[in-house]
């Protein structure tokens, strides 16, 4: 198998009102990559694509080596997918889940499942329905490690937890790929949860990729830039991101080889937060 | 297992804690049953009623935002939408099954004689009507999704009724009638044919409508 699980070239849809454009990432086997943007930059559009929920106008998909769309079966034996709420019919039980569910999968390992909704501490009377948000999330992912999904997508599956639930899900994803074998793709806009865990993030602003690569090199690529008004510089209005103009002063995204130069202003290290809040102000495509 | 038959499995696990509703067809030939209408008839209306059921796995599927969960599974387009239709005409022969086996059961124990034929007649004739029914609906289904296209639930019910009466107003036509009655085996026949034909189309066109909702 190769060492790419995920590679997605040029990848383009477009719909009414909104264009996903040549998107373009990998990702490598045994690591998380954060797929991040604001709400409507496409992150669900591009899960959709890569589970063939959607058809591609144009690029290229890969999966484990594989087309996604001509090898869809085999490769879905091998990808477990976590949603943002349930994708179970309500009045499912857990034994419902695991009987509708198991058929699909080549290698379903009951004792697996039973550990992991042990391990989840899900009710076994109660429906979906009644679920919390956090257990029906966990459902998704004990439905994903019993079948031993070797990639796992999920879709904002943080959104609407409780931090000690959020936590909890980051602690499991560690523990996931720590063989080295699994990767995850994790699409979010809470990014306080990748900086704990992802290695690559990938961003994607107004259906356009602005950024793909390691963590690191995304946040050494960036700084925040505070200062008085008296300190805005036409050059610095002209090349910070994002900029926040005040009466007592200014804030923006600047980039961090240029940041050197304006030793009046408070200079600070960017979090991911603080370049998709910029990005998003601007709109603007990494070059 | 194929990954249509794992579909229409995943349907029945859909609809298990809804397939109490279709108790409704006991009750339903025990009356007619008991008030002497004949075993055509009432298989007639166990179509009408299995067609008007077909539309809650849809209903069902929107509701719980099933796409997804099909999305994350190894399945193709096409097994969706064959494990549907074959999850369908598997309702309609079941509700068949049972109305038949009640039908006769209830004409013993009331004495009263039958002929196997009618059986034959009777299936031949519902499963035209509910193919005619359900042909009509499922691809706009699946193009639509249930909310949008519940509007159009009671169209091809409409649609079966115009040909019916199409054929007792148009002289030509009754003819035709007239005809199979008197060959009631190539009617029965005539019957499946059409049902299998109605149901392909639909099929095909149903693969389509799905394909370009995504």
């Amino acid at each position: 198998m190769t060492d790419n699980y995920l590679e997605l070239r040029d990848v383009r849809k477009r719909f009414t009102g909104f264009v996903l454009n040549d998107i373009s990432f990998t990702l490598p086997k045994g690591y998380i990559m954060g797929l991040i943007g604001p709400n409507g930059a496409g992150k669900t559009t591009t899960i959709q694509l890569i589970l063939n929920m959607l058809e591609k106008d144009a690029g290229e998909i890969l999966v484990f080596g594989g087309n996604n769309v001509q090898n869809e079966s085999r490769i879905k034996q091998d990808v477990g997918v976590v949603f943002d709420s349930s994708i179970y019919v309500d009045s499912w039980t857990v034994k419902d889940t695991e009987k509708a569910i198991s058929i699909f999968y080549e290698d379903w390992q009951h004792d697996v499942f039973t550990d992991m909704v042990s391990r989840f501490d899900l009710p076994h009377g109660k429906k979906v329905s009644e679920f919390s948000r956090g257990m029906q999330m966990k459902l998704m992912l004990a439905c994903a490690f019993s079948h031993n999904a070797k990639l796992l997508i999920l879709d904002e599956p943080t959104s609407g937890l409780d931090p000690v639930t959020r936590d909890e899900l980051l602690e499991i994803l560690q523990d996931y790929i720590k063989n080295g074998e699994r990767s995850v793709l994790f699409s979010t806009h809470i990014t306080s949860d990748l900086e704990r865990v992802a290695d690559y993030i990938t961003f994607i602003n107004q259906g356009e990729l602005f950024f793909t690569g390691s963590m690191e090199e995304l946040l050494g690529k960036y700084r925040l830039i505070k200062g008085r008004p008296k300190d805005l510089t036409v050059t610095l209005e002209k090349s910070a991101i994002g900029l926040r103009k005040t009466d007592v002063g200014f804030e923006g995204l600047i980039g961090a080889k240029e940041a050197a130069q304006y030793k009046e202003c408070v200079i600070d290290t960017a979090t991911i937060d603080d370049i998709v809040i910029n990005v998003s102000k601007r709109g603007q495509r990494n070059d | 297992m194929t990954n249509s038959l794992k579909m229409v499995k995943l349907d029945f696990f859909t609809m298990k804690s809804q397939l109490a509703s279709y108790a409704v067809i006991v009750l339903f030939v025990l009356l007619f049953g008991f008030m002497g209408s004949s075993i055509t008839l009432i298989c007639i209306n166990c179509a009408w009623f299995v067609a008007l059921m077909s539309t809650t796995i849809f209903a069902t599927q929107e509701k719980n935002n099933l796409n997804r969960l099909y999305g994350s599974l190894s399945l193709k387009l096409k097994d969706i939408v064959l494990g549907r239709y074959i999850f369908t005409v598997m309702s309609f022969v079941l509700s068949f099954i049972v109305a038949i086996v009640l039908f006769f059961g209830l004409a013993l124990f009331q004495g009263n004689s039958f002929k196997l034929f009618d059986v034959f007649l009777s299936f031949g004739v519902s499963s035209l009507i509910f193919s005619a029914i359900v042909g009509m609906q499922m691809p706009v289904f699946f193009k639509m999704g249930y909310i949008k296209a519940r509007v159009w639930i009671f169209i091809p019910f409409g649609g079966v009724i115009g040909l019916v009466v199409l054929f007792g107003v148009v002289k030509g036509l009754s003819g035709i009638i007239a005809f199979m009655r008197s060959n009631e085996t190539i009617l029965v026949i005539s019957c499946l044919l059409a049902s299998y034909i109605i149901q392909y189309l639909s099929y095909r066109v149903s693969i389509i409508a799905y394909r370009k909702r995504r």
